[in-house]
């Protein structure tokens, strides 16, 4: 099911994306077509859960881009 | 010629010109033919060559008389004359155009030519030779040769020209680029020959079969333009008995005829350095290897040059020495050499390694390889007891993670999951008391909490604790979560107490088994062990074998005595003891070869435990004197994991916690599992990796521990290291190898994460697959698997037969199980994918039309056994697994079923054998045959010469009267067998579906975002559900429908959906 989040890290390689102060890593692997995609980027991507609650996003692509001032007022 | 002649009487002119003729200028000429008539044979009987040059006389000319052009020279000719001759209509000969080529440029008088004389074209230049000459001249009925088409393109493109053409000059076949198999068969027909040159300077020839066959027929040694497709065993044992020896350049020049033993043997056999080109696949006889092998020694030089050696088993297993190059090397081999180099402490070498080496198999760079191993390189000094501890520490603190994570993933399944519902069940308990007045009710909870904690709290406190909330409860106050959380929290620690002692116990007894005692503490073990066969040999009076007389052993007890009889603590102790006191001691210890406490103490009555203690230890003392002529046999050094138990548990003095033996061994399996692409995402890394290296030499002492799971961190480690410090700027000092440990439980989670494969991969291919390939293979698995999903025929007649308590079918082919024929039931089968030496095997199993396998299944649908099928020619053979002990009724069961289709079908199916090699068949009243080819055509199905006869089309009384076809082609197809519609589908069939279809989109775009909305299919959410083997069709609550298909050529899926479909009265509304 797609879901979507704000990128809160990502060094490049890897990163975290948040949802509703959800934390879901990610990898570059699971960005589509190796799209570039910063800190503060909307994206969508889909939800897998592994043991024991980590979350990873897959298949995820840009939608929009928040500015950091926005994200961080909304925290 | 002077003007005024001019103005003569036309009679003087006619003379003037007629004796002057060769004099005239072209002024003249011009002058002149105003006046007077000048005849044009004038040109022919007369000589000036200024005349028969000029184009403009030759103009006047043609004016009178159009035949004149003969006279003139190819100079006179311009394109207005030219033209004149055209419009003239003037009959142009052969010979005309030796002189005259230039006639030919006209188009109008080149077209007559050829309509009038078809043959001219030979003297037409190639650019002359356009369509329309082409088209007159196959109007004409002209013959092309082969000149013809060489020089111009546009003969090739008539189509009857071509026929004709061939059907004249056969050899004109050569020159055709589009060459129809009409053409070929014509030119077969009409004599054509090929010969060597013709393939290669026209390699096209070569796609035709009926050129290869008739080049062959003429001479053997063409076999070796044959190409992969259309080399076969017939023709190459055929070239081989008409006396064809392949040369040096055949096999350089023709790869494929490497393969076959009746080419290489009689190669070898001549020349036996040829044996280096031996193919990969090809089994010759280990005769004909010997004995090359005695003339010719192969060097490390020819294996690093032609590698197919290493591939092929028949050669390898002829040169030991070699043995690292072998392509069939196992993985334990592999581990062993690899161990033995990084334990001398070498740079792994290629040379030392060769299977390091790409070309033999290497999955990952050697120069990346020893860079890691610099990497995780630590000291490791097995006698340092300061070390030894830490390791223990370390090693306390991994299982401690472990147990936590084991704690977490058995959560769901305990009594009672949380705090929850441990007050969920007190509060209906409560309430049933106090409903029924019955405090009884409390016991049951009581017993239940009292397992749950594994008894670590008394009844009787858990007793009183729920009876106190029972008073609050019936007072009315309040018994909210709040108020039992207290209670319930150190139930539930006393619980995970419980669980984790019993669980931590549970693997330090598993590691204690894997463990290695320290060298101190077998020692001290094997010297109990010589103690006791001293004293054994001192009770059957074997003194010889102790090394001594007897006499020197009643020495060494006079000794003992003096030495107890002058000891100071024996004299202060006040007990008065006399020699004959300990002669009296003296005896039962010759007797026995020991000596008790409780003896001295009943002998000398005394007191003074101390002193009788020494006393014992004395005469001990002196057994230890003779253990030197003791030794222990291999069986009496052995020490049981049941005698290690017994030591006290798992500690840093007795055991080897850091060995360095352990720690060669999971660095040699972690370097062969490792791949290009790993290797080099964990050297992106190198600088940090040394962090986690220590816990090296304790993997694979817990599962969860293993070096799978190291892999993981190491290749996720950067990842895993921010997720765990929370820090995106590590300016901090932080000491990162302590971290690691303190959160080893997080680490080993989040590599494992990391690593893990995605959902749709592992769905697409379901549960059971992965769980039996692994998830780190699943999508080597998928990939093949979309290969086979989509195959439709097959040259063997499927079966489907119910047995009393099996049922055994085949022409499944998008059945996944199938592609576990090499790891379920014969998991010791080398027919896999993953596996180099039976892959081709495996895949023409599973996914060519000639290759088919039958499984048995009992019916709650789990493997029992399996078959495999070939079919070549005009048979089939069966190949059972090694060990199987199925009837050998049952496959002629299913011989007959094949049989019977293929007569049905009219195929040209005459035999079905069965190896005749599997010990388990009976093969009594069945015809046997032998063929080399039986064990050479089925590569790793591990057949042998000889098959038994099952079935065949006409009665066969002896094995004479078989006529094996390898190669004919086969003449019918056998569509696929279905998976019945099912009325009832499982969520996970229908998940399962949801994820092939998105693996098998084509449209990347398309798929990635079908991947983002992937949601597993959940039964709740439908009223009806329905499902074939690649389809399903579902009716959700509100009645809408939703269908799936994935994207397959067979007609059926759409057959069985309109089924549904119409038997549903159903119209889709949304697919999928």
């Amino acid at each position: 099911m797609k879901t979507i989040g704000v990128v809160h890290f990502y060094n490049g390689e890897y990163g975290v994306i948040l949802r509703e102060k959800e934390e879901i890593d990610f990898s570059i692997e699971d960005i589509s077509f190796q799209q570039e995609i910063h800190e503060g980027d909307l994206v969508a991507f889909r939800v897998e859960e592994r043991f024991p609650a980590i979350k990873l996003a897959r298949n995820i692509t840009r939608i929009d881009h928040i500015s950091k001032n926005t994200i961080e007022k909304e925290e | 010629m002077n003007r005024l002649f001019l103005l003569a009487p036309k009679t003087v002119l006619n003379k003037y010109v007629f004796d002057h003729f060769g004099d005239l200028s072209v002024e003249d000429f011009l002058s002149i033919r105003k006046r007077v008539e000048i005849p044009s044979d004038y040109f022919s009987t007369h000589k000036n060559d200024v005349l028969k040059q000029n184009s403009e006389v030759l103009s006047c000319m043609l004016d009178k008389d159009i035949e004149v052009f003969r006279n003139f020279d190819a100079e006179a000719f311009s394109q207005e004359c030219i033209d004149k001759l055209a419009s003239g209509n003037v009959k142009i000969k052969e010979e005309d155009l030796e002189k005259y080529p230039m006639l030919l440029e006209n188009k109008k008088m080149c077209e007559s030519m050829i309509r009038e004389n078809p043959t001219l074209v030979k003297k037409m230049k190639d650019s002359q030779i356009t369509h329309r000459i082409v088209s007159l001249l196959a109007e004409s009925g002209y013959v092309p040769d082969e000149e013809d088409f060489l020089r111009c393109p546009s003969f090739a493109q008539n189509e009857g020209f071509v026929r004709k053409g061939i059907e004249n000059h056969p050899n004109v076949i050569l020159q055709i680029p589009n060459l129809s198999l009409d053409n070929v068969t014509t030119a077969i027909r009409n004599g054509f020959v090929p010969k060597k040159e013709h393939f290669y300077s026209y390699p096209h020839l070569k796609k035709f079969n009926q050129l290869l066959i008739r080049a062959f027929e003429s001479d053997p040694s063409m076999i070796r333009i044959f190409d992969k497709e259309h080399l076969s065993s017939t023709y190459v044992v055929e070239a081989s008995k008409r006396g064809y020896i392949a040369s040096e350049m055949d096999l350089i020049e023709n790869p494929d005829l490497t393969k076959y033993p009746c080419i290489m043997e009689p190669v070898i056999k001549k020349n036996p350095k040829l044996i280096v080109y031996l193919g990969a696949s090809c089994p010759i006889h280990p005769m004909v290897i010997k004995e090359a092998l005695q003339n010719y020694q192969i060097t490390k030089q020819d294996l690093e040059r032609f590698p197919n050696l290493a591939r092929n088993e028949s050669i390898m297993c002829h040169l030991p020495q070699f043995r690292l190059y072998s392509m069939h090397l196992t993985e334990k081999e592999k581990q062993k050499a690899l161990e033995d180099v990084i334990k001398r402490k070498q740079n792994v070498t290629i040379d030392a390694l060769p299977f390091l080496d790409y070309r033999f198999g290497a999955k990952a760079d050697i120069k990346k390889l020893n860079k890691l191993i610099q990497c995780l390189d630590i000291l490791i000094d097995e006698e340092d007891m300061d070390e030894q501890q830490r390791y223990f520490q370390i090693l306390d603190k991994v299982i401690d993670g472990i147990v936590n994570i084991r704690y977490a993933q058995n959560k769901s399944s305990f009594l009672y999951t949380d705090i929850v519902s441990l007050h969920n069940n007190l509060m209906s308990i409560l309430q049933k008391m106090s409903i029924t007045q019955n405090p009884n009710y409390a016991d049951a909870f009581v017993v239940n909490l009292h397992t749950f904690v594994g008894k670590r709290i008394s009844r009787e406190y858990l007793y009183k604790e729920i009876m106190q909330f029972y008073q609050m409860y019936l007072e009315g106050q309040n018994v909210d979560l709040p108020v039992t959380s207290a209670f319930f929290n150190f139930v539930l620690n006393e619980h995970r107490n419980d669980f984790s002692n019993k669980e931590k116990s549970e693997i330090l007894k598993d590691v204690e088994g894997k463990m290695t005692l320290s060298q101190k503490k077998v020692n001290t073990i094997w010297n109990g062990r010589k103690l006791k066969e001293v004293a054994y040999r001192i009770q059957r009076r074997q003194w010889s074998s102790l090394g001594i007389t007897e006499a020197q052993f009643h020495e060494m007890i006079q000794n003992t005595e003096e030495e107890i009889l002058n000891n100071k603590d024996v004299k202060k102790s006040g007990m008065d003891i006399k020699k004959a006191d300990l002669d009296l001691l003296a005896i039962p210890f010759s007797v026995n070869g020991a000596l008790t406490l409780d003896l001295v103490q009943s002998i000398l009555n005394g007191q003074n435990i101390e002193v009788m203690k020494f006393i014992v230890h004395k005469f001990e003392q002196m057994k230890f004197k003779l253990i030197s002529n003791i030794t222990l046999s291999e069986e009496q050094k052995e020490i049981s994991n049941l005698e290690k138990e017994k030591l006290g548990g798992l500690n840093h003095k007795d055991y080897t916690i850091i060995e360095k033996n352990r720690y060669v061994k999971n660095l040699a399996s972690l370097l062969l599992k490792l791949e290009d692409r790993t290797v080099n995402k964990i050297l992106e890394k190198e600088e940090i990796i040394h962090e986690v290296a220590y816990f090296l030499p304790l993997l694979d002492l817990i599962h969860e521990f293993s070096v799978d799971t190291f892999l993981n961190i190491l290749s996720n480690y950067n990842r895993v290291r921010y997720k765990i410090v929370k820090e995106k700027d590590s300016s901090l000092k932080i000491d990162y190898s302590n971290l690691i440990l303190k959160k080893i439980e997080d680490v080993i989670v989040l590599a494992n994460a990391y690593s893990s494969i995605d959902n749709i991969t592992l769905l697409a291919l379901g549960e059971n697959i992965v769980s039996c390939v692994g998830e780190q293979n699943s999508k080597q698995y998928l990939n093949f698997y979309l290969k086979i999903i989509d195959r439709l025929m097959g040259s063997i007649p499927p079966v489907c037969i119910q047995m009393e308590d099996y049922s055994i079918e085949s022409g499944f082919y998008s059945d996944p199980e199938r592609l576990l024929i090499g790891k379920k039931i014969a998991d010791t089968s080398c027919i896999d994918l993953l596996n180099l030496s039976g892959v081709s095997t495996y895949v023409e199993t599973l996914s060519l039309r000639s290759g088919d396998v039958a499984l048995f299944k009992d019916f709650q649908n789990n493997l029992l056994s399996r078959v495999l099928i070939f079919r070549r020619g005009n048979f089939i053979q069966m190949v059972t697994r090694f060990s199987d002990k199925t009837s050998i009724e049952v496959y002629k069961k299913i011989a007959e079923e094949m049989m019977e289709q293929a007569i049905a079908m009219q195929d040209n199916l005459d035999y079905i054998f069965i190896n005749a090699d599997n010990k388990n068949l009976d093969e009594r009243g069945y015809i046997t045959v032998q063929d080399p080819r039986f064990k050479s055509s089925f590569p790793h199905a591990d057949t042998c010469v000889s098959a038994i006869l099952l079935s065949s089309r006409e009665n066969v009384q002896n094995s004479s009267a078989i006529r094996l076809d390898f190669d004919v082609l086969e003449k019918k197809s056998y569509m696929k067998l279905r998976k019945q519609i099912s009325y009832q589908p499982t969520e996970e069939e229908i998940t399962r579906l949801r994820a092939l279809s998105i693996v098998m989109e084509k449209d990347v775009v398309e798929r990635e975002n079908k991947a983002r909305d992937f949601d597993p299919f959940y039964k709740e959410e439908y009223r009806e559900v329905y499902c074939g083997e690649d389809w399903y069709i579902a009716i959700r609550e509100d009645g809408s429908l939703e269908e799936l298909a994935l994207p397959l050529q067979d007609p059926r899926i759409y057959e069985e959906m309109k089924y549904i479909k119409k038997n549903l009265h159903l119209k889709g509304n949304k697919t999928l």
